[in-house]
């Protein structure tokens, strides 16, 4: 990640998606709302939408409005194609212990 | 999703291999004990067989040495009977599925199990698991031959007991290797599970190695 206005010192993968997740299915919340919905904390919220609009992820409106933006969908999509592609590579045995 | 859908079935083909490896592990801290177990039960069946040995007590079936000998040889099997049955507590002890509640949510879901996941300490959990259970493995493989060797000693010194009214120890060794024979019959499909399944955690720590890596690069790109 190349911003150097990370919300925390390390990114949480799993935070920023579920944000998107919940713009996806709820399309445009307030940041109340998307904190609930999320559960995070109002502040983690508000440090994550920063870094997320920064990357033109998502778009704040005058009224306060969270919009999921095209880019934001995007590399939603490509990490989940990127997780799947290296997870869907891993092959495990058969494992069953016995005693 | 269909994609959403293939990473968490992958995902918990993931988890459920960790669960596997806990219960590996389970078998790997309860070694000791069951070392105790096994050791204490073959101490006490040589023990008894020196005492017999030392008071020169002449077995025969009207001789309650015949008796203590019959129940002397029973001893190992009762202790890796012990030994298995309290392995398969600790085995079946291990709280595992705690992550299936979790993967429901769907992927950003899936990412947090993989992110809090500790790669470190999994691999070393792996490796761990893999000795104990080669460990456990050997030392089952030895308590049966031990029992083996005491119950063909025992079944043999009976017959000869009750036709020729003597004993007729062909020796230890020609025991030894019949044993050896029969259990090699008897587990070899075991043996070569267990190996397979040595193999498979081997494996499993060079493609988990790989994904770690792997995923400490995975972002959200612009």
């Amino acid at each position: 990640m190349s911003s150097s206005k990370k919300p925390n010192s390390k990114l949480d993968l799993y935070v920023i998606a579920r944000i998107i997740e919940a713009l996806k299915e709820k399309k445009n919340l307030n940041r109340t709302a998307l904190a609930t919905v999320t559960g995070l904390s109002y502040d983690r919220l508000v440090r994550y939408l920063s870094w997320m609009s920064e990357q033109g992820f998502v778009i704040l409106d005058t009224e306060g409005i969270v919009h999921l933006t095209e880019e934001g969908r995007h590399a939603y999509e490509q990490l989940v194609q990127w997780i799947l592609k290296h997870i869907g590579q891993l092959k495990f045995g058969r494992l069953e212990p016995r005693t | 999703m269909i994609t959403d859908e293939r990473i968490t079935s992958k995902v918990s083909e993931l988890m459920e291999t960790l669960d596997h490896i806990k219960k590996y592990n389970a078998i790997a801290r309860s070694l000791k004990p069951f070392m105790l177990i096994i050791g204490g039960s073959i101490a006490t069946f040589l023990a008894l067989l020196t005492i017999f040995d030392i008071y020169g007590l002449e077995p025969g079936p009207n001789n309650p040495t015949f008796v203590g000998g019959f129940l002397a040889s029973l001893i190992p099997l009762v202790g890796l009977a012990c030994g298995m049955l309290y392995m398969r507590k600790q085995v079946n002890a291990v709280k595992v599925g705690d992550w299936r509640p979790e993967i429901s949510k769907g992927f950003a879901s899936t990412l947090k199990l993989l992110g809090e996941l500790d790669w470190e300490k999994t691999l070393e959990d792996i490796s761990m698991a893999r000795f104990g259970y080669a460990i456990y493995s050997l030392l089952k493989a030895g308590t049966c031959l031990v029992v083996s060797v005491a119950a063909f000693e025992l079944a043999w010194n009976s017959l000869t007991l009750i036709f020729l009214h003597k004993s007729v120890l062909p020796g230890a060794f020609f025991w030894g290797f019949i044993a050896v024979l029969v259990v090699v019959f008897v587990l070899g499909k075991d043996f070569l599970r267990r190996y397979r399944e040595l193999r498979a955690l081997d494996m499993l720590v060079w493609e988990l190695r790989w994904f770690s890596v792997e995923f400490e690069k995975a972002e959200f790109q612009t």
